[in-house]
């Protein structure tokens, strides 16, 4: 459902719909590895490579996020579109029960309610700088997601299946997934692997201004690959390592974004990609717990790198400190750079039409920082309850524990952030800043 | 290719100090802890990898799922 | 190398037909001590348990029952904490009361004796002190399982 809140003046096109926010399938495989990897019975409730589960579990997160205004001086003022950028409503639900000795399912939802104006092209301001077209129409959007998951235990790890269907109103999306853990080494070392399919459906719901060509459906496919290795390494201390590739096949373009051409006529091309692309992800991460201080350090790095020729390195460290028995605060900071791909531009030359083309932001060169601040409080047996028999049978027990947890961050983007240098020409004007204020509630039964 | 050999070369190295040490199941009381588990939250670790997914050009390091949309 | 690795794991671990070792540890309240070899004559339940491994937590309260429905000359059930931190697990007794002695090892020297893969391990033994089921881990259906167990060792 999209409803319009104002025309597009001036060039006689029509509003856009927005599709800049969208999910990659939830991170239960996430979940799942890391989990696993020290096939715990674990306190922590979250289900282990060893056993299912012990209790029912239930959490629902509620998040706004915005993004500052484009900055007056990267705009273009010439009456079309806003400065004023995104904001996203988002609730999440996530079920954990434990149906039988050896089985567990779970089931993730989440709907999400977008509005804004995104960036449309870039065009040269009066000094010849770079200056960002917001689009015209502010657009409202929703998101609806969920997932299925069902993991069975064997004697030495666990198998997983996974099925997901995730929709906006201008596409449709299915995934399948299938993942098996396995321990070694009296549960000190986990293997784990998984693949996914998923098949899309684009069908941009407005006419997109395009001169050279005509807007069109699109699908496309991918299939996704995972391979971890989890390793107890110290009484206080566990790592992991892991590598994710992915190929995708079929229409990758961004219908709603141009590119504008500096040819007398000031033409608007499409955004064009290769119908073909590959990525390889390698993700190493660390945790290590320092007893005398009740704190725990995280420390993740990836880098990855696709067939667009952009590489990426992050940088995610989180300190953890437990006060009393029942608060964690954990700040947080992640750095992030990445490289430009090869067909980003700005703006395209007098004359040149290249087959490949794109000034979406997210393809360009630029660094970004984030700030962040959670505080979690663990509230043991909060409750007590003889818990009917039916209810028994799905994991309740006879007491309510319950988690809550607020969190809020800050993320700057800028050229000037990132590890490769930027040229002057090529930092995107639309680059963004933003700010997620988050609280999640979560009770095991 | 030489990052690729670099990461096996990284994993090899965490194999073989992993067996070196081998922390006992009743060991692991450190180990149990919510702060000391890759992810604890769910719906956080999904929220964050959807928002720079959806910003970013990099894909998530470790979902294994498919899906998305038409944007990146 | 790697394979070497995946290869070791417990050699000695006791199972269905080993003697169960004779042991004393001090009580986790530290007000005496716990010793196997007064149990002689007796079934007997050996439950390992920690306050940080959530289905030993789960199965306490069921072990408990199991023992209130049986005649206390014929069958008994022992407690061996494994917390470093004896508090949360004397804070755990005391929410969750059991009727049954829980002796305390915190430097892990019966489960290594044991041969423990996994927690929680338990033992059900017989009234010679062999070990004649070995219970790793605690599921859903694991108390009416050993309710069976139990009643055959009885009829014994």
């Amino acid at each position: 459902m999209v409803r319009v809140k104002e025309q597009q003046r001036g060039k006689g096109m029509l509003p856009q719909a927005q599709s800049e926010f969208c999910l990659p399938r939830p991170s239960r495989r996430l979940a799942a590895l890391t989990s696993s990897a020290l096939a715990l019975p674990g306190i922590a409730g979250t289900a282990t490579a060893d056993s299912p589960i012990e209790r029912a579990e239930a959490s629902a997160a509620f998040s706004y996020y915005v993004e500052d205004d484009l900055s007056r001086n990267k705009f273009l003022e010439d009456g079309v579109g806003d400065r004023e950028r995104y904001e996203v409503y988002t609730t999440q639900l996530r079920f954990d029960l434990p149906v039988s000795e050896r089985i567990d399912l779970g089931i993730q939802m989440l709907y999400e309610e977008m509005s804004g104006a995104s960036p449309w092209y870039v065009a040269p301001g009066t000094a010849g700088e770079s200056l960002q077209v917001m689009s015209g129409a502010t657009i409202e959007d929703e998101r609806f997601d969920a997932t299925i998951d069902a993991d069975f235990y064997l004697d030495k790890g666990k198998d997983t299946f996974s099925a997901g269907v995730s929709t906006e109103n201008d596409y449709l999306s299915f995934h399948l997934g299938i993942g098996a853990d396995r321990n070694y080494n009296d549960k000190n070392t986990t293997l784990s692997l998984s693949g996914a399919f998923s098949y899309d459906w684009i069908d941009p719901s407005d006419q997109n201004f395009v001169s050279t060509t005509p807007r069109e459906d699109g699908e496309k496919w991918s299939i996704d690959l995972f391979g971890g290795l989890s390793q107890v390494l110290t009484r206080s201390t566990t790592g992991q390592i892991a590598i994710n590739y992915k190929h995708s096949d079929g229409f990758l373009n961004d219908p709603y974004k141009v590119i504008q051409n500096l040819d007398s006529g000031f033409g608007l091309l499409s955004d064009e990609r290769p119908s073909e692309k590959d990525q390889v992800s390698i993700l190493g991460r660390i945790r290590q717990h320092i007893e005398p201080l009740n704190a725990s350090v995280h420390f993740d790095y990836r880098f990855y790198a696709d067939t667009y020729s952009i590489t990426s390195h992050t940088v995610d460290l989180a300190w953890h400190q437990g006060i009393m028995n029942w608060l964690t605060i954990s700040p947080s900071v992640r750095y992030y750079s990445q490289s430009k791909a090869d067909f980003y531009e700005t703006l395209l030359p007098v004359g040149i039409v290249p087959k490949e083309r794109s000034s979406d932001f997210r393809l360009s060169p630029y660094g970004s920082l984030s700030l962040r601040i959670k505080a979690e409080v663990v509230l043991e047996e909060l409750l007590r309850y003889d818990a009917p028999d039916w209810l028994r049978r799905v994991g309740v027990a006879d007491g309510l524990d319950l988690i809550a947890a607020f969190s809020y961050e800050r993320y700057l983007s800028d050229g000037n952030y990132a590890l490769v240098s930027v040229e002057e020409d090529d930092e995107a004007p639309g680059l963004v800043k933003f700010q997620v204020f988050a609280f999640t509630l979560t009770g095991r039964f | 290719m030489r990052r690729i050999l670099t990461i096996a070369a990284a994993a090899a190295i965490l194999i073989t100090l992993g067996g070196c040490t081998v922390v006992k199941p009743w060991e692991r009381d450190l180990l149990a802890r919510r702060d000391m588990a890759f992810e604890s939250d769910t719906l956080e670790a999904a929220r964050e990898a959807h928002i720079y997914f959806s910003k970013e050009a990099s894909m998530p390091g470790g979902s294994g799922g498919g899906g998305g949309c038409g944007c990146n | 190398m790697f394979f070497f690795f995946l290869m070791t794991s417990q050699a000695s671990a006791l199972g269905a037909g080993d003697r169960a070792p004779d042991f004393a540890a001090p009580t986790l309240d530290g007000a005496g001590r716990v010793e196997l070899s007064d149990y002689r004559g007796k079934v007997v339940y050996l439950d390992f348990w920690a306050s940080w491994c959530a289905p030993c937590l789960k199965a306490i309260p069921e072990i408990e029952e199991i023992r209130s429905e049986l005649p206390a000359d014929a069958f008994q059930v022992v407690a061996v904490n494994l917390d470093q931190k004896k508090k949360k697990a004397l804070r755990f007794l005391e929410k969750h009361p059991i009727g049954y002695p829980s002796a305390s090892d915190p430097k892990g020297r019966l489960p290594e004796q044991f041969g423990l893969e996994t927690m929680p391990t338990s033992y059900l033994i017989d009234a010679e002190g062999v070990i004649r089921y070995v219970h790793p881990g605690f599921k859903k259906g694991d108390g009416s399982k050993l309710r069976h167990e139990i009643r055959a060792l009885l009829e014994k």
